[in-house]
């Protein structure tokens, strides 16, 4: 048969609790471990870009960016046209040529 | 070496004055860790890094607070940093290959044995932090603080910068959320 305690002696079951110790050495393993990281630094920086998801996205940016600009130039070149359309109009009605006659009405 | 002095030799990143801290303040930060992660391997690896952090981030101590309050601050941070970390990779574990992480293992621990309980309470003990383990964080921050660490209400509202009365509010909806989980457990009497 399985045991069964009162709530209350659970609660209190850490009344008393001895501290636990780390594995000794502890300083020794910390600057190991710091000296490890700093020549790591690199290939952590390595690994970051070489990751599949970020390369994919930095990949999906580029080509968005590209065709934000190619879509943007196509419309700005259009609206340069639309935009001297009536200007050379005007320049083609005053344009009078000296050298022809003027006409007697 | 007195506290300002050991403050002086980390900020000027002296070897001598970490080893004194790390000599001194081990038992602190490991005990507050392995409270919050009940884990005895990841423990001593967030240790690690709680020390890490300290020494490269000791110019953002101010002194306005004792360094421990500061040192428990930073440890407890780093473990709940961690719990976090490791919930998010066992919920997004099938997006790893993907995003290029290491495959870690995240299954679920088995009951954890704290090595500084009395033999006759183990499993009691046991039972207690399967319930810790199931409080929201500040409940939980705030129980291991008081009942493991042995800190008292106002030495815990100055490491959870709170209020006395926050800190008593938490110990108090913590220890009514235990009794209900606990109810709840199995094999149970109240």
């Amino acid at each position: 048969m399985e045991k069964r305690y009162h709530i209350e002696e659970i609660l209190n079951s850490l009344d008393g609790i001895q501290r636990a110790e780390p594995q000794p050495f502890l300083f020794t393993r910390i600057m190991g471990r710091m000296r490890k990281e700093e020549k790591t630094a690199d290939q952590v920086i390595y690994r970051l870009i070489t990751r599949p998801a970020l390369a994919l996205a930095i990949g999906c940016f580029f080509i968005g960016l590209n065709t934000y600009f190619i879509v943007d130039r196509l419309e700005n070149s259009n609206q340069v046209s639309d935009n001297n359309q009536p200007l050379a109009a005007e320049y083609v009605q005053h344009n009078i040529n000296p050298y022809e006659p003027n006409e007697i009405p | 070496m007195t506290e300002q002095e050991l403050i002086k030799g980390l900020r000027e990143g002296d070897n001598i004055a970490f080893k004194q801290l790390v000599e001194t303040k081990q038992s602190l930060v490991y005990n507050t860790v392995l409270g919050l992660l009940q884990n005895v391997e990841d423990s001593e690896d967030v240790t690690q890094d709680v020390f890490i952090k300290i020494f490269e981030s000791i110019h953002q101590f101010k002194g306005e607070s004792a360094l421990s309050t500061w040192i428990y601050r930073v440890a407890v941070t780093t473990a709940l940093e961690f719990i976090r970390r490791k919930k998010r990779k066992k919920r997004f574990g099938f997006l790893s290959p993907i995003l290029g992480e290491d495959n870690e293992p995240t299954l679920d621990l088995p009951d954890f044995q704290h090595p500084g309980v009395e033999l006759d309470k183990k499993e009691k003990a046991a039972m207690l932090f399967k319930a810790i383990e199931q409080l929201p964080e500040n409940q939980k921050v705030a129980f291991i603080l008081n009942k493991v660490e042995g800190l008292s209400y106002q030495e815990v509202a100055e490491i959870m910068k709170t209020s006395l009365s926050a800190v008593e509010s938490l110990l108090h909806r913590a220890k009514t959320n235990l009794k209900e989980i606990l109810k709840n457990f199995n094999n149970l009497t109240s």
